[in-house]
């Protein structure tokens, strides 16, 4: 027994202001049984997997998300990103033990909230490539041209930010007052999808969505889509590796 | 061309990806050395690319926004909320 379960690992779902057991059934990664783990204070959900690296699925991802949300049914937990395993309870510790302060602060933030994601789709000129694409484009015929395209695709960048800033001051005019924090993700080059999450209080996720409703019928040339309520996934900055 | 709306498949994909960025790429790092193998990149940027070619898909389809859009956004928090119990 001692031998199997040295082959064994702990992954991480999330980590919790206080130790709180898991429900009996719940299932996580591979179907092992999520179990809780008493961090002096804080807590922890875990399970026991292969020591072999977890390969991210989409099948394991909904498993991570399951157990986060099961935690999410009770006090707001800080949701661990997927794939964090570590040898032992005591290796789990140390971890956590070096990140305390970290760890504490963001779970005050959360308290009580949760998260709502907004992808904001930022219409693109479909007849101005990318910088990347026009510098590396064989068609240039001559060195003004390419200056040309370049310059273009760069403008086009500027405009995509603006029409990305302008979306996302609307909205934050919107739901400002209903928000704890707000996380900006902006488009990538090339790319035509921003997101903004908002950190929200439970009791005010209703009138979220309503301010979101209203944006939408006032304004119902900007393109964006809502999703939640998620763990604060996005809201887990400054504990740092 | 009538009201656009999501298709079952379009929904699973939307929801699936947003799932993916949110799992794979966001969360509490404790480990100096979280796998997150090329497999679990590319699975980060395939269900970008998927959330995106859904959005673009229902722009095309939609005969107007506002047609699309509040439909989608109540049909898209499917997931459960905590506040519902």
């Amino acid at each position: 027994m001692d031998a199997f379960r040295a082959c064994l690992a702990i992954y991480l779902y999330c980590v919790l202001r206080a130790t709180r057991e898991p429900p009996a059934t719940l299932l996580g990664i591979d179907g092992a049984p999520v179990r809780a783990v008493d961090l002096g204070g804080l807590g922890a959900w875990v399970s026991e997997v292969p020591s072999a690296p977890i390969v991210p699925s989409p099948e394991r991802a909904r498993s991570h998300d399951s157990v986060v949300r099961a935690a999410l049914e009770g006090e707001t937990p800080l949701p661990a990103r997927f794939g964090q395993t570590l040898a032992s309870e005591e290796e789990l510790r140390a971890a956590v033990a070096e990140r305390r302060a970290a760890l504490e602060t963001a779970l005050a933030r959360v308290e009580g909230a949760i998260e709502m994601t907004i992808r904001m789709l930022v219409p693109r000129s479909e007849s101005v490539p990318s910088e990347t694409t026009a510098a590396q484009s064989p068609r240039a015929r001559s060195g003004r041209e390419y200056l040309e395209r370049v310059a273009a695709a760069q403008r086009e960048e500027r405009n995509v930010l603006a029409r990305t800033q302008a979306v996302r001051d609307r909205i934050s005019a919107a739901v400002g007052g209903l928000v704890r924090a707000e996380a900006f993700a902006a488009a990538a080059p090339g790319s035509t999808l921003a997101t903004l999450s908002h950190l929200v209080p439970r009791p005010d996720i209703d009138r979220y969505r309503h301010a979101l409703l209203t944006v939408r019928h006032d304004d119902p040339a900007l393109a964006f889509m809502v999703s939640g309520p998620w763990a604060p996934y996005s809201f887990t900055e400054g504990i740092g590796t | 061309m009538t009201d656009a709306h999501l298709e079952a498949g379009d929904e699973d994909a939307l929801v699936l990806s947003d799932l993916l960025s949110h799992v794979l790429d966001k969360g509490v790092v404790i480990t100096g050395d979280v796998i997150i193998s090329i497999a679990g990149i590319d699975l980060i940027a395939i269900s970008l690319s998927v959330l995106i070619s859904a959005l673009e898909t229902l722009e095309r389809r939609s005969v107007g926004i506002s047609g699309r859009l509040p439909r989608m956004l109540g049909d898209l928090p499917v997931l459960r909320s905590p506040g519902d119990a």
